[in-house]
C-alpha cells in the first residue's frame, strides 16, 4: 500500500503507472483527485492586448488597426505587444519588426511609452483594491485580488466582482481597454482561467470543471511550463496537462524535478496555493539595448555602456539597493553569437561609475572583429544600501563619487534625466529609453521614474 | 616518498592559474639536478619552486601536467617511487608499488625561463616572524583589481627596519619587524598580497631565516628559505601615504580579552549578514555592549567585560573586518582605541608597538 500511495496533502493518488489506464476513467473524482474544494476566491485579471489597447486608447488613429509595440521602431526589434487586431494575423509577442511586416506591410509599430503603462496598471490597482485590501500586483498588465472575507464576495460573488471591475476599468481608463478575468482558489490557478479567453474572458475553473479545462490544454499552456520544462517532462512521460495531474512525485522526479518541486506542482494542478508571488524579490538591476546600427567601435560602445550603467545605477539607488556582481551581456549582428562575462566585486556599489568601470573591464574581452547588435548591463549580487562605511582616506565625508551622484540624482529627479550628463556624454542622442522588463516590474522596491 | 613529494607539488600547484592562455601553464617543470627534484610552476606573474631530496642516476627535465600529476601522487602509498623519463616521447613512467603508470608530458625547452636574482638588494628576516607579520597584513590588501596598488602590500626598508603596510580603503594594517641582516638599502616596493599568501605553504619548515632579494631592474622580488623561492613580479605605482590615516590620539580606550571578543562579534554578526555585516560598539556598565539587527532575521546583543577610559561611545564597524584583526593579533588582551564615532578606531595588542590595525567606522543612525 505504502509503496503506490502518496498520503501527502492532496490526496491519495494511485502511483503504479500500471494503474494509470484504469485510473484515467475513474480519477476524475474530485475528491479521489484530491482537488482543492473550497469555493473560489481568487481573481487574476490581466489586461488584454494591454501596451496596444493603451496606446489605441489615447490615439483614436490607432483603433481597429494592427498596431505592433516594438522595443525600438526599428526593423530588426523585437516586438513586446501587439493589438487584438495584429494577433489576429498572426503577429505576435517575441516576433521582429520585420517579420511583422512579412505578414502585414501596412502595420504601425510605437515604441512602449512605460509612464502610459504604469498608470494604467495603478488604475487597475486601485479599482481591485475597492473590493478587498489583499491585492496584488503580479506584472504591468496582470494582477490578482482575494476576496476572502469581503462583503463583495457575499454580495456580489467572484463573478460579480470581475464584472464590476471590467466595467470600472472601461469607465476610468477607457473603452478600449478590456481585461480576461480568471477566478480560481489560488493565484495559479486563476491566471489560468484567465488565460482560457484572452477577449474579454471571465473564467472560472474550480474542482467541478479542472479536469474537464486541462482536457483541453496542451502543456505549455499552464503558467510556468515552458518548451524545457515541457521536454523534460516529456521524458517521464507526461505529454499532457492531465498526465501532469495524475503524475506521482516519482514520475515527475524522473523527468529531473526536484522533490519539492514536484510536490509544489502536484499541489499547485489541484488548485492549492503553494508560493505567492510575494516571494519573488528583484535579484538584479539591468539594462540592454538593441543598437539601430551594429557597430565594432569601441567609442561607441563605450559611450553606450556609460549611459546603460548610468540609467542601472539610477534606479538602484532609487530602490535603495547596491549590488556587487557586475555582468555584460553583448549579441553579435549580423554574426550569430553572444558573449557575456561577469564579475564578482569584493563590496557593493551602487554608482553609476563604479558599475561602468567593472563593465569597461569586461567588455574588454568581447571579440573585437565582430559587430555588436545589443549591449547589456546588470548589477546582481543585490544588498540593502544604507551601509555607510567610511574611507581611511577620504574621512568621515561620504567618498567623492557617493556625494556626486546624490548631488545628479536630485537634480535628476527636479529637471529630468537629461539634465545632467557625464561630459562624454553630452550632446548625444537619449538612446536608451525607459523600459518595462517582465514579470514583476511594480516591485515596491522600487520608486516610479516619473513619481 | 610521496609524503614530500606531494606537499611539494601541492607547494608549487598554487602558482598555477585556473584560467590560463598559454597551455605550458598548467604544467608542473620538473628537474633532476645534481642537488635533487626541482619543481617549479609559475603564472608569470608568481613562481613558486621547490626542491625535493631525490636519488639521481640521470639528469634531466620536462613539463608535467601540473593537476594530474598532484592527484596522481597524492593518492599513491607511501613507498618509493621511481621516475623516468623517455626523452624521445616525452612519456615520464611512474614506478610506485603496484602502479606502472605513464603521463604525456611536453618539453622543458617550452616552459617560460624563470626570473633569476642575480641581482638586488638584499635581506635576511627570520622566516617564522616574516610569516606572521605576511598574516597580520595581507588579509587588509584590497581584491579589487581596479585599484592595483591597493591589491598589494606595501615593503619599505630602512637598514634593517622593514614595515609591511595593507589596506583596502576602509581599514589598514601595519607591521614593523627587524631584519637580522641587510644591505644598508633604502626601498619600498609593493608585493602582490597573493603571492605573499603563498609564502607560508611554500616556504615553511625551510629552515629559520628569510632572504629576500630585491631586483628593481626585472621589477621581481624573491623570498627564498632553505631549498625554496617564491618570486612575484612587483606591483608599479604610488602607494597611499597610509601614516597620516593613524590616529594619534584617541579619546576612548578599551582593553578586552581577545578571546572572549572574538567569541562575541562572531555570535553577534551572525545577525549582521544581510544588513552589510554592521555590529554596534557601544560603551557602559563597565564594558562593551555589541549588537546587530537585520530586520527580516533578528537581531542579537551581548555584553563583554572590558576595561575602558575615556569618554562613552557608540560606533559601528564591519564585523569582518573588526574579526580579521583579531584573528591575527597573537595576544591575549586586545586594545581598542576610539576616537569619536565617525573617525578610524585603532586595534592592537596592548602596549606594544609594532602592530596596528586601523578601522573606518560605518556611518549608522545609533
Amino acid at each position: 500500500m505504502g509503496l503506490f500511495f502518496d498520503t501527502g496533502g492532496y490526496g491519495g493518488v494511485p502511483q503504479a503507472p500500471w494503474l494509470c489506464e484504469h485510473l484515467l476513467a475513474v480519477a476524475s473524482d474530485p475528491i479521489e483527485l484530491g482537488l482543492n474544494l473550497a469555493d473560489p476566491t481568487t481573481l487574476v485579471v490581466d489586461l488584454n492586448c494591454a501596451f496596444a489597447s493603451i496606446e489605441q486608447q489615447h490615439d483614436p488613429a490607432m483603433r481597429g488597426r494592427p498596431l505592433a509595440i516594438a522595443a525600438y521602431a526599428t526593423d530588426a526589434a523585437t516586438i513586446v505587444s501587439s493589438s487584438r487586431e495584429a494577433r489576429d494575423l498572426g503577429i505576435k509577442t517575441g516576433m521582429r519588426v520585420f517579420e511583422a511586416k512579412a505578414i502585414f506591410p501596412d502595420i504601425v509599430v510605437r515604441e512602449p511609452d512605460p509612464p502610459r503603462y504604469r498608470a494604467v496598471s495603478d488604475q487597475l490597482l486601485e479599482i481591485l483594491t475597492r473590493h478587498s485590501p489583499d491585492v496584488l500586483r503580479m506584472s504591468i498588465d496582470e494582477a490578482s485580488v482575494n476576496l476572502k472575507g469581503t462583503p463583495d464576495l457575499a454580495r456580489l460573488g467572484p463573478e460579480g466582482v470581475g464584472l464590476a471591475v471590467k466595467q470600472a476599468i472601461q469607465r476610468e481608463a477607457g473603452e478600449c481597454i478590456t481585461c480576461s478575468v480568471g477566478i480560481s482558489t489560488s493565484i495559479w490557478m486563476a491566471k489560468q482561467a484567465s488565460n482560457l479567453n484572452k477577449r474579454d474572458g471571465l473564467e472560472r475553473i474550480d474542482h467541478r470543471n479542472l479536469v474537464q479545462v486541462f482536457g483541453r490544454l496542451a502543456l505549455t499552456d499552464l503558467s510556468g511550463i515552458a518548451e524545457a520544462t515541457a521536454r523534460r517532462l516529456l521524458r517521464a512521460g507526461i505529454r499532457t496537462p492531465l498526465e501532469f495531474l495524475y503524475a506521482s512525485p516519482e514520475t515527475l522526479r524522473l523527468s529531473g524535478m526536484h522533490a519539492d518541486v514536484a510536490k509544489g506542482w502536484l499541489r499547485r494542478l489541484r488548485g492549492f496555493e503553494v508560493d505567492s508571488f510575494e516571494g519573488v524579490a528583484r535579484k538584479s538591476y539591468s539594462h540592454s539595448h538593441v543598437l539601430a546600427r551594429a557597430t565594432t567601435s569601441d567609442g561607441e560602445l563605450e559611450e553606450l555602456l556609460m549611459r546603460l550603467c548610468e540609467m542601472v545605477g539610477r534606479r538602484l539607488r532609487a530602490g535603495n539597493r547596491r549590488g556587487r556582481v557586475v555582468s555584460v551581456s553583448v549579441v553579435y549582428r549580423p554574426d550569430v553569437g553572444r558573449f557575456s562575462r561577469q564579475l564578482s566585486l569584493p563590496g557593493p556599489i551602487d554608482t553609476g561609475e563604479e558599475i561602468y568601470q567593472a563593465a569597461l573591464r569586461l567588455l574588454a574581452a568581447r571579440d573585437h572583429r565582430r559587430a555588436v547588435g545589443t549591449l547589456g548591463v546588470a548589477l546582481a549580487g543585490l544588498t540593502a544600501a544604507g551601509a555607510g562605511q567610511l574611507d581611511l582616506f577620504s574621512g568621515a565625508s561620504p567618498a567623492r563619487r557617493e556625494r556626486l551622484e546624490t548631488a545628479m540624482d536630485k537634480i535628476r529627479d527636479r529637471f529630468g534625466e537629461d539634465a545632467v550628463q557625464p561630459a562624454r556624454l553630452l550632446g548625444r542622442a537619449r538612446v536608451v529609453r525607459d523600459r518595462i522588463a517582465f514579470g514583476n516590474t511594480g516591485h515596491p522596491d522600487e520608486r516610479k521614474p516619473e513619481a | 616518498m610521496p609524503g614530500p613529494l606531494g606537499q611539494a607539488l601541492q607547494a608549487v600547484s598554487r602558482a598555477i592559474s585556473a584560467r590560463t592562455t598559454l597551455p605550458i601553464l598548467n604544467n608542473i617543470l620538473v628537474s633532476a639536478t645534481d642537488q635533487g627534484l626541482v619543481l617549479t610552476a609559475t603564472n608569470l606573474e608568481i613562481g613558486i619552486r621547490k626542491l625535493v631530496p631525490a636519488e639521481i642516476s640521470e639528469e634531466g627535465s620536462t613539463t608535467v601536467p601540473a593537476r594530474l600529476l598532484t592527484d596522481f601522487v597524492s593518492t599513491l602509498p607511501d613507498q618509493e617511487l621511481s621516475l623516468d623519463l623517455d626523452a624521445s616521447t616525452q612519456t615520464l613512467g611512474l614506478r610506485c608499488a603496484r602502479f606502472d603508470t605513464h603521463i604525456k608530458c611536453i618539453e622543458a625547452e617550452e616552459f617560460p625561463p624563470s626570473p633569476r636574482p642575480d641581482e638586488g638588494d638584499r635581506l635576511e628576516v627570520p622566516l617564522e616572524e616574516m610569516l606572521r607579520a605576511v598574516e597580520q597584513t595581507q588579509m587588509a590588501a584590497s581584491t579589487d583589481e581596479a585599484r592595483p596598488v591597493l591589491t598589494g602590500v606595501l615593503f619599505q626598508i630602512q637598514g634593517a627596519n622593514l614595515t609591511l603596510a595593507a589596506t583596502d580603503g576602509h581599514r589598514l594594517a601595519v607591521r614593523k619587524l627587524t631584519a637580522s641582516r641587510a644591505d644598508d638599502i633604502e626601498a619600498s616596493l609593493i608585493v602582490p598580497a597573493r603571492a605573499l599568501g603563498e609564502l607560508g605553504r611554500a616556504l615553511k619548515g625551510e629552515g629559520s631565516q628569510l632572504e629576500i632579494i630585491i631586483s628593481k631592474a626585472r621589477n621581481q622580488v624573491f623570498f627564498r628559505a632553505g631549498s625554496a623561492e617564491v618570486n612575484s613580479r612587483l606591483i608599479d605605482g604610488n602607494y597611499p601615504n597610509y601614516s597620516q590615516v593613524v590616529p594619534t590620539k584617541s579619546s576612548t580606550v578599551v582593553s578586552a580579552s581577545t578571546t572572549d571578543m572574538i567569541q562575541t562579534v562572531r555570535a553577534v554578526s551572525l545577525f549582521a549578514k544581510d544588513s552589510a555585516n554592521v555590529i554596534r560598539i557601544k560603551t557602559g556598565n563597565g564594558g562593551l555592549v555589541l549588537s546587530a539587527t537585520t530586520n527580516e532575521v533578528g537581531d542579537s546583543q551581548a555584553e563583554l567585560d572590558a576595561g575602558l577610559e575615556g569618554t562613552d561611545i557608540q560606533i559601528a564597524f564591519n564585523a569582518r573586518y573588526v574579526l580579521d584583526a583579531l584573528n591575527v593579533l597573537e595576544a591575549d588582551k586586545v586594545e581598542l582605541l576610539f576616537n569619536g564615532p565617525l573617525s578610524p578606531g585603532l586595534i592592537r595588542p596592548p602596549g606594544e608597538e609594532d602592530y596596528v590595525y586601523v578601522i573606518m567606522p560605518v556611518r549608522v543612525a545609533m
